[in-house]
């Protein structure tokens, strides 16, 4: 029987580009369904009713939610083709820490930089820097988080790229110039056809996240 | 075999987490009692990025975050498995993992109130423990299933802290009736072997939570006058 994939998803979130592009790399047929987000489809709802959040992959049928959780699973279904995870379980719990510290940091530190103003926004700005320079040194010299290909870590946290345009533009600072090395892997990361297929267009970002700050009010 | 040690805080629900997961696999640890008021230098060195515990060293190679530590046990250590090998049963274990970690602020919102935002938060927490009644539980003896896994670990501090806690801020969150699962869950839970010995001494317990509620509400009892 084929497997069925369809994945909720939201277009312009980091996080459904993260199951966008482990899908990708693993070569698999899925169908995309957009998500309005105020006006969620009775599906999202019945596949996350704790979260109603998107993305959400349904496989043959069943839901799991969450990206990160969603990435793993993935992994683990369809293990023969581009392994995300390292085999070693140390090296495996690393790649789950710095995931799981992208996913505490960045999220709400990025919308800091684009929904705040003054002081909040220089400390949101600051903060984020920090963070990012924090994965530049542990990317060292590596050409990817996962070593020579790329793993769970680049797949968490090059999603995010697409947003930096406009996290400079509303927090008016260059990430380049703070994390050169950071920015090299992105375009790195970019070379991939999974990634580059996965990845909004930094403008088109911008401009939806321009929308969101009509709406809020946020001058 | 390589050295296990176990860098932790008693009045931890992280730490113990990782005690009855070691315990549960039969591995042998050395453990180390943190003073989070003046940590060590092996704590901020092992943990330079959150300067937390728990930290796990193993063979001297350090790692931080109660769920990561939880999941490289289980892997490294396969004997008496607390995680599924189904890969569907794994997500699901770990969006409860991911549910109790990124709703423990809002949980404990309720011990660091007081008034108007503390009923708020109560309300809040009740609503999350409806959710886990619900849909994380549902018509399980435990979380992992007919034995204990690691969900039920990582929700191990229900069965324990949430009690003092709630003895501590004058807040009754289980009341008999309201939760027949989750009532019936820590009674199971409690009674596992592991469990039984380790939980920590209440008494301790009280007296470490009754002074940090002071520290709490000493910033929210002089900004509600203030305000």
């Amino acid at each position: 029987m084929a497997d069925e994939i369809i994945l909720l998803d939201f277009w312009p979130s980091m996080f459904g580009m993260r199951v966008r592009v482990a899908l990708a790399e693993k070569g698999l047929k899925y169908e995309y369904r957009q998500e309005d987000l105020r006006n969620k489809s009775p599906l999202l709802l019945e596949m996350n009713p704790v979260h109603k959040k998107i993305p959400v992959l349904i496989h043959n049928g069943k839901p799991i939610c969450e990206s990160l959780i969603i990435v793993q699973y993935i992994d683990e279904v369809w293990k023969d083709k581009s392994p995300l995870l390292p085999s070693d379980p140390y090296q495996r719990a690393q790649a789950r820490f710095w995931a799981d510290y992208v996913d505490k940091k960045l999220y709400e530190l990025g919308g800091k930089i684009w929904s705040t103003k003054g002081e909040e926004q220089e400390t949101g700005k600051k903060e984020f820097i920090e963070c990012l320079k924090l994965l530049e040194g542990e990317l060292g010299e590596k050409p990817y988080f996962g070593g020579e290909k790329i793993g769970f870590v680049d797949v968490a946290l090059v999603t995010f790229s697409c947003w930096f345009y406009a996290y400079e533009t509303f927090g008016n600072f260059s990430i380049e110039a703070e994390c050169p090395k950071l920015i090299a892997w992105t375009k790195r990361c970019m070379e991939k056809e999974s990634v580059s297929s996965s990845l909004e267009d930094p403008h088109k970002v911008h401009g939806f996240i321009m929308g969101m700050r009509k709406r809020f009010g946020i001058e | 075999m390589e050295e296990v040690k176990l860098l932790g805080a008693f009045p931890s629900p992280f730490t113990h987490r990782v005690i009855w997961a070691l315990k549960l696999k039969g591995v042998k640890y050395d453990y180390v009692e943190e003073n989070i008021f003046n940590k060590s230098h092996l704590l901020l060195q092992s943990n330079p990025v959150h300067q937390k515990v728990p930290v796990l060293i193993h063979g001297g190679k350090p790692l931080a975050e109660s769920i990561v530590i939880l999941e490289y046990i289980e892997e490294t250590w396969p004997q008496n498995p607390l995680f599924p090998h189904d890969p569907y049963e794994r997500a699901v274990a770990r969006f409860w993992l991911r549910f109790g970690e990124d709703k423990l602020p809002a949980f404990w919102a309720f011990f660091g109130t007081v008034g108007e935002e503390q009923e708020k938060a109560t309300k809040e927490a009740k609503e999350l423990l409806r959710i886990l009644e619900e849909h994380g539980l549902g018509e399980r003896k435990f979380f992992g299933g007919n034995e204990i896994g690691l969900t039920d670990l990582a929700f191990g501090w229900i069965a324990c802290w949430l009690e003092v806690l709630g003895e501590v801020a004058g807040v009754k969150l289980l009341e008999a009736d309201g939760f027949p699962r989750l009532q019936r869950w820590i009674e199971d839970f409690k009674e596992v072997p592991v469990i039984k010995e380790t939980l920590p001494d209440r008494k301790g317990m009280l007296a470490y939570f009754r002074y940090r509620r002071s520290t709490f509400i000493g910033e929210a009892a002089s900004y509600e006058a203030a305000s």
